[in-house]
């Protein structure tokens, strides 16, 4: 993350001297902050575009990994059409868009600057340079624009991990560790209180050791992997003495399917040369012992000219060649006699004459 | 890894083109290839793999030739456990300085025992984003995609999807493999497109992620050979690049001449083993180092990474030599004896606590907090 100040301007919304085909170093003076801290648009700024509405540039401070989003919305001032485009940010994690590329005269377009808090010493700042232009009694003018936003993230303690990653057969028991202790002083404990989650049915406790030293604050996520493949969430703990008083903490949840395809999913190939009818056979290998086997297979739809049947550990799918398409994909969800959902994947058919020239 | 059946498919001349130009296919193309992507992805256990890396020629910095950088061992896939066993061999080289020329890293959700061959010293902390962004044939394969959680990056189908609308670009006369183009994707700001080969099953051939806010190509990641692995397939040579975008004052002659001749230096394949003395690594490698006008009006290139910087090294593209690969490898197996190299009165810093304690102490730790891994943990033991 970019945390030196912008080169020349900065702040709320700046757009330089209109210029001719060729960017130029703008006449003007540097914009001054005003006593909020941002830059204010002069008149003298803009030829093309007005500020119609600008949300707050300083997001003060914002907890590490907190969203932050900023709209602002311009207006085209001009008699011609004004074509907008991004032209850099200061930082790869500052998301920058226009919601339109090209509005009409006495159109808006919004632009929305996105990034998530990360924690830093200090003010940090990044920023979006963009473009604008447009027609002017037949000659092509064009200014740049400026846009930023800011943030202070900081935090007095070292937190180990700064974002947890759990991952396990879904539908197991899962748990993972955190550690925080303070940044000056390791010995004195972190006053954090009432432990949290997002994630439904998952608990967030202590976990003290009695080999760690009285400083470190551990607590223990537990709960059980859903079947989602993914799942981002957090957990949060109140903490009197950070600036927003709690302490937020990233968790991303990867649930793993009991069996696995040996080999990989079905890729059905229908193959050119007056085949009638196309069978694959996969072998589906448990990834931990004593688990229930497979005894029922569905798929997400009914495909016309495909099956799916469970030979045992094998998944057998048959395509003739009236399946809908030459190139699709359907997903088949594979379970236990008892209900309990062992694996999902999907199955490919394709004409290889459907992917293109080759 | 069977040697005697391997692909040598790809080249630039054959493919120069491949972009997202000339698509207008419905998209149940485009997710029936990601599901067959995602299919290739579950082919893939656990994958232990021997591999070297290569690094550009740069002559300022005294690099005449490629330079083998690094020979690790990599466990990675479908488990909250990796492994790395590097070696650093570039670390007399002026321009490169690393913390440890023989480390070992390991790591488990979100943690990270590392040991230093070197120094006999370790450290228990948490897992970087390097070793997802490092340069390993993971990368080719899309693992690193996700760059909103690098750590815990969702494999490329999976972000590939974050696109409710993808669209399908078929193979043609440019580009012979089919793909899928994801707009704002990963973190929102990112298109990455994607193109899958039909003949190793639909593994990745080809990943490209450009950043919307100006269209720089930021990453390129090819895979110009797979070799058959188990039941599938894996890459057996990849290159990599990363670019940047820089403000120069002529953009129509942004390069110094050292890198004109950095240039011409990679395309001779100097310093590169056998195996990749092939004219699709050099087509690769010449079309990666070509520069890009961005905005002529901003006087904005595109170009490898640090290419525009007077006086720093160059640094991409850098190529993958998989030597060795298990796509069934046991984790288990592996960690059972992952620690044996490590004295357990040896120093290590215990990130959790902030304290220096012994390595037997602090792994005692780490392996309790992982019992299915270590279900048996040797308490002060660190060489169980």
């Amino acid at each position: 993350m970019n945390r030196a100040p912008f080169a020349y301007a900065a702040g709320l919304c700046v757009l330089g001297t209109a210029l001719g085909r060729a960017w130029q170093p703008s006449a003007q003076p540097a914009p001054v902050r005003d006593a909020a801290g941002n830059f204010p648009l002069r008149k003298g700024d803009l030829d093309c575009l007005a500020v119609v509405t600008a949300e707050r540039e300083d997001f003060g401070v914002a907890a590490p990994g907190q969203e932050l989003v900023r709209h602002v919305t311009f207006q085209n001032i001009t008699d011609q059409e004004v074509r907008l485009d991004i032209v850099s940010t200061t930082c790869g994690c500052l998301q920058a868009e226009f919601d339109r590329k090209a509005i009409a005269p006495g159109e808006r377009a919004t632009l929305m600057l996105g990034t998530a808090a990360a924690p830093g010493p200090g003010e940090q700042a990044q920023f979006v340079r963009f473009s604008a232009e447009w027609i002017d009694r037949d000659t092509p003018r064009s200014e740049q624009g400026i846009c930023g936003l800011r943030y202070a993230c900081a935090t007095p303690y070292v937190i180990r991990p700064e974002v947890l990653g759990i991952s396990g057969l879904v539908g197991s028991d899962a748990s993972a560790e955190v550690y925080i202790h303070r940044m000056e002083d390791p010995s004195d404990p972190p006053r954090l209180s009432s432990p949290r989650c997002s994630l439904s049915g998952w608990t967030l406790e202590r976990a003290d050791r009695p080999e760690l030293p009285p400083g470190v604050a551990a607590y223990r996520l537990r709960g059980v992997i859903g079947s989602q493949t993914t799942l981002d969430a957090f957990i949060e703990l109140d903490d009197p003495e950070g600036p927003e008083g709690f302490l937020r903490i990233p968790v991303r949840v990867r649930g793993d399917w009991a069996y696995r395809p040996e080999g990989g999913a079905p890729r059905i190939a229908l193959s050119p040369g007056g085949q009638q009818r196309f069978v694959s056979v996969t072998r589906l290998i448990p990834r931990v012992k004593d688990l229930p086997a497979p005894a029922t297979v569905i798929l997400s739809a009914p495909v016309a000219g495909l099956t799916a049947r469970l030979d045992g550990a094998n998944l057998v799918i048959e395509v003739d060649t009236q399946v809908s398409s030459l190139l699709g994909s359907v997903r088949a969800r594979i379970s236990a006699a008892d209900g309990r959902d062992l694996v999902d994947l999907p199955i490919v058919w394709y004409s290889p004459s459907r992917l293109g020239t080759r | 890894m069977n040697a005697n059946c391997f692909w040598c498919v790809i080249g630039l001349a054959v493919c120069g083109g491949c972009g997202a130009s000339g698509w207008s296919e419905p998209a149940d193309d485009a997710a029936a290839l990601i599901d067959a992507l995602e299919a290739y992805e579950s082919s893939l256990g656990v994958v232990a793999v021997k591999f070297e890396s290569f690094t550009t020629p740069s002559v300022e910095w005294k690099r005449p030739e490629w330079l083998l950088l690094e020979q690790s061992t990599k466990l990675s896939g479908d488990t909250p456990f990796s492994f790395l066993d590097q070696r650093f061999l570039a670390v007399d080289e002026p321009d490169y300085v690393t913390a440890y020329t023989h480390g070992m890293y390991v790591d488990s959700q979100g943690l990270r025992a590392t040991w230093s061959f070197d120094a006999n010293r370790g450290m228990l902390t948490q897992h970087d984003d390097y070793l997802a962004t490092g340069v390993h044939p993971f990368r080719a394969l899309g693992q690193s995609l996700d760059y909103r959680h690098l750590r815990f990056s969702r494999p490329a189908s999976m972000v590939l999807r974050d696109d409710p609308s993808p669209r399908f670009l078929p193979a043609d006369e440019q580009c012979p493999w089919p793909g899928v183009l994801a707009q704002r994707v990963t973190d929102g700001g990112w298109d990455v497109e994607a193109r899958l080969d039909p003949e190793v099953g639909f593994a990745p051939r080809w990943i490209k992620v450009t950043r919307r806010s100006d269209g720089l190509l930021a990453e390129d990641m090819r895979v110009i050979e797979y070799r058959q692995a188990g039941d599938t397939w894996f890459p057996s040579i990849c290159v990599l690049a990363q670019n940047y975008a820089q403000i120069v004052e002529d953009v129509d002659h942004p390069l110094s001449g050292s890198r004109s001749a950095d240039f011409g230096r990679s395309a001779s394949l100097r310093g590169l083993p056998d195996e990749l003395q092939r004219e699709d690594v050099r087509s690769a490698v010449e079309s990666m180092q070509r520069v890009r006008i961005l905005d002529r009006a901003t006087r904005r290139v595109q170009g490898p990474f640090l290419v525009f910087d007077e006086g720093e090294p160059l640094f991409a593209p850098q190529i993958v030599l998989v030597r060795e690969v298990d796509v069934n490898a046991s984790v288990v197996q592996f960690a059972a004896k992952i620690f044996d190299p490590v004295p357990a009165t040896a120093e290590m810093y215990n990130g959790l606590t902030g304290q220096t304690e012994t390595a037997g102490k602090v792994l005692g730790l780490y392996r309790s907090l992982f019992p299915s891994l270590w279900p048996q943990p040797a308490g002060e033991g660190g060489s169980p």
